[in-house]
């Protein structure tokens, strides 16, 4: 969805949200403007909750903390729901007695009571069932593997890939500092690297040198997000983030109705693709965007 | 113009301030066009190297056509101070990402610099597209524009730092000429003033020497000259008054020998007739009258003679021993019937132990009746006296002779030219007394040869006093 998409659903959304009154809202949204993956939920949310029905408060505002605390202390929502990590943050640190649903935040591998998922992350198996499709033949794959983040041991991701019809090489990287060398570990020896959600190793810092090494080593980086896609990666599996926004919605209308089924974490029900036309032709590889709908970045 | 024309000052002021102004300007110029130079090259080397940086910025989102990344780069660019716009071209791409500064000196003047973005060269081909000589092919272009307003102003600041400087320095250096140029033409202007004087006849008053340079070389030349001026100009006075007084002696002289010579001719002629007629007592009346006019003719031959000697330094002395008190009754006698017509009273007075000198008698005589004759001559109905006295100043013993009269005096301008050859103290007085105007310059000579001299005090219409002062005793071979 373009940036002008998303801002046109937003807008009207807080406008509404704001104008209302208080009584009529049982939702509260906390998000922070400024993030195109975030306003991409907020427009999702706001398709799905009734006019007046919910309020957005801006974590980037300056009279977000103020706002924050006296709609959490009035009591009036009875669900809120937090899209991203910093607005997470900011709930969580007024405790409130309501129940929570985080939306656009990774997994930390910890749960809290109170709290709702709608997961970020695509599981590994739906990922490389879409690079099955997206780069049919090619069935050799790496992850790079942060111990302290990751979910999964090794010889279950190897499993869970076995199961989808791919060899799978894991090479565990506890540093950004040992990325590259890491990296370069997959050479000859996998298709593409599939790399999952984690800040401590892919951010603005790493992401261009480890680009450069994998176009120096002819590995497709497989990333998990259009970010990262833009910025390098030659394929990129993520949630769309519009329908993260539209389960976190329905999930909060089920509790406030009463509906709730008890889970404490849903994975996206929507995956999308997208592929950097030009690192692929400079690795020399072709994927077939078309087979799975997938975006192209030209 | 008329200042220059006429001012060495203003001439050397305007041409040293000219030459300063002409070095202070190209001195500036080349100053500001240096640094004009050194800037431009500073701009230029810092648009090309922003250029590079945003390059080499871009080079990775041009590789991975990172639009969003490219636009970040360009809007972070602009935020600057420096750049106005930036234009990335990504050549797989279509249109350039542009940006221009909002605000700021966007309209300002700025500078262009363009740097292509390369393909990052590796070790191994990892581009399929890319190898060989084709590596590192170019990604696209960064063209950005630099403003140059921050460095414009600083041209106009220093522009006008360096024309306040230049034209401070040329009023100082204006102000320090003016005052040397002051300082050395006032002694020439104090010497022009001294011509003037000079140019005017003050040939007594001498010009200041400020300084010993050249000007006051220059200065002591002057009054050395002025000096030397003064002197040819008394001397030529002088002679002036020499050449003219001897013109009034010859045409005296010449009615004073006409005057004695009538009386010879006149009574030769009348003694003719007389002897015709046989009358003895006429005849030898007139033979009297022919041989005083004749007297009266020697004696100016013999006054012309020895002035003519004095002159020529040819008189000698012939000192003798005698009685002062003889000679000057023997005076005294010969001036009393001139006295008696003119109804003066003769007195003398003599007050000497020892009455006898020993000097040239005969020069002494000349000189006292001199002295006397003119007192009776120019005194009527009065008295003249003549007093002799002895006075001792070691080791000379002098003898001071006093001729005192209440005739008519001499004014104190014409007292000094009394003594001078052929004048009398005004033509009035030869016309009315007669004379040749010799006689008181043959007696100071005469006294001075002796060794004394001849002074006079005097006042208009009451009298003269002339003291004759000549030691009492010479030696022989004066």
């Amino acid at each position: 969805m373009s940036r002008l998409g998303v801002t046109a659903l937003v807008v009207p959304a807080v406008f509404a949200a704001v104008v209302l009154p208080a009584s009529r809202t049982s939702v509260l949204v906390v998000s922070e403007s400024g993030v195109d993956a975030y306003n991409e939920a907020v427009g999702g949310i706001s398709s799905v909750l009734p006019a007046g029905t919910f309020r957005v408060i801006d974590t980037a505002a300056k009279t977000s903390d103020r706002d924050l605390r006296g709609a959490l202390e009035d009591g009036e929502y009875r669900v809120a729901i937090a899209v991203g990590s910093r607005a997470l943050a900011a709930v969580r640190a007024h405790h409130p007695a309501e129940p929570v649903i985080a939306a656009m935040v990774l997994d930390e591998n910890h749960e809290e009571p109170g709290l709702r998922r709608v997961a970020l992350e695509v599981h590994v198996t739906a990922q490389l069932a879409a690079m099955r499709s997206l780069w049919p033949g090619r069935t050799r794959a790496g992850i790079l593997r942060n111990p302290a983040l990751a979910r999964y041991a090794p010889d279950q991701l190897e499993s869970l890939a076995r199961k989808e019809g791919f060899s799978l090489l894991v090479i565990d990287c506890d540093s950004p500092a040992r990325l590259l060398t890491a990296l370069g570990g997959f050479k000859g020896k996998v298709d593409f690297v599939l790399c999952l959600p984690d800040p401590e190793l892919y951010n603005a810092v790493t992401i261009k040198p480890l680009v450069m090494a994998s176009l120096e080593h002819r590995l497709p980086l497989v990333g998990f997000s259009p970010a990262f896609v833009r910025a390098g990666a030659a394929a990129g599996i993520f949630p769309d983030y519009g329908d993260v926004g539209r389960q976190s919605a329905e999930w909060a209308l089920r509790l406030v109705r009463g509906e709730d089924r008890g889970a404490e974490k849903e994975s996206p029900r929507k995956v999308r693709i997208a592929v950097n036309q030009r690192v692929t032709r400079l690795e020399g590889i072709e994927l077939h965007p078309d087979a799975v709908g997938a975006e192209v970045y030209r | 113009m008329r200042a220059l024309r006429h001012s060495l000052g203003m001439r050397m002021l305007a041409g040293n301030m000219a030459f300063a102004a002409l070095v202070v300007c190209g001195l500036s110029a080349v100053f500001l066009w240096t640094y004009n130079r050194d800037l431009d090259r500073q701009l230029a080397s810092r648009a090309d190297a922003v250029a590079r940086f945003l390059a080499g910025q871009s080079q990775f989102a041009m590789l991975v056509g990172d639009r969003a990344e490219l636009e970040r780069i360009a809007s972070n660019a602009v935020a600057g101070d420096a750049v106005v716009f930036v234009e990335l071209a990504d050549e797989q791409s279509g249109a350039p990402i542009r940006a221009r500064k909002q605000d700021g000196p966007a309209g300002g003047p700025t500078i262009e610099a363009e740097h292509a973005v390369l393909r990052p060269a590796t070790e191994s081909a990892w581009d399929s597209n890319a190898s060989g000589a084709e590596n590192p092919r170019p990604l696209g272009s960064v063209r950005l524009g630099f403003s140059t307003a921050r460095e414009r102003r600083a041209r106009l600041h220093f522009a006008a730092i360096t024309a306040a400087i230049a034209i401070g320095s040329l009023l100082i250096a204006a102000l320090a000429q003016a005052w040397q140029l002051r300082t050395l033409l006032r002694p020439l202007q104090s010497l022009a003033q001294f011509t003037r004087r000079v140019a005017e006849g003050d040939l007594g008053s001498r010009a200041e020497v400020v300084r010993p340079d050249e000007v006051g070389r220059l200065t002591l030349a002057f009054n050395s000259m002025v000096e030397k001026l003064g002197a040819t100009l008394v001397s030529k006075e002088a002679a002036e008054a020499a050449a003219a007084a001897k013109s009034r002696f010859l045409a005296t002289m010449s009615h004073e020998l006409r005057t004695p010579l009538n009386a010879v001719i006149g009574y030769s002629q009348l003694l003719q007739e007389t002897c015709q007629d046989g009358d003895a007592e006429a005849v030898i009346r007139d033979l009297r009258r022919i041989e005083k006019a004749g007297e009266m003719l020697l004696q100016m031959v013999n006054q012309v003679l020895d002035f003519s000697k004095a002159e020529a330094n040819e008189m000698l002395l012939h000192p003798e021993t005698f009685s002062i008190d003889e000679v000057l009754h023997g005076i005294v006698d010969t001036v009393r019937p001139m006295a008696g017509r003119n109804g003066n009273r003769l007195v003398t007075q003599v007050g000497l132990d020892d009455g006898l000198v020993h000097t040239d008698l005969t020069r002494f005589r000349q000189s006292l009746l001199n002295l006397v004759a003119n007192a009776c001559k120019f005194t009527h109905n009065g008295e003249v006296s003549v007093a002799v006295r002895r006075e001792r100043r070691d080791p000379v013993d002098w003898l001071v002779v006093n001729v005192r009269d209440t005739g008519i005096g001499i004014a104190p301008e014409q007292q000094e030219k009394l003594f001078q050859a052929f004048t009398q103290a005004d033509s009035s007085t030869t016309r009315k007394y007669g004379g040749t105007g010799l006689g008181l310059a043959i007696s100071r000579k005469m006294c001075r040869l002796m060794g004394g001299d001849i002074s006079v005090e005097s006042e208009v219409g009451k009298g003269s006093n002339f003291e004759m002062r000549f030691p009492a005793r010479i030696s022989e071979d004066t």
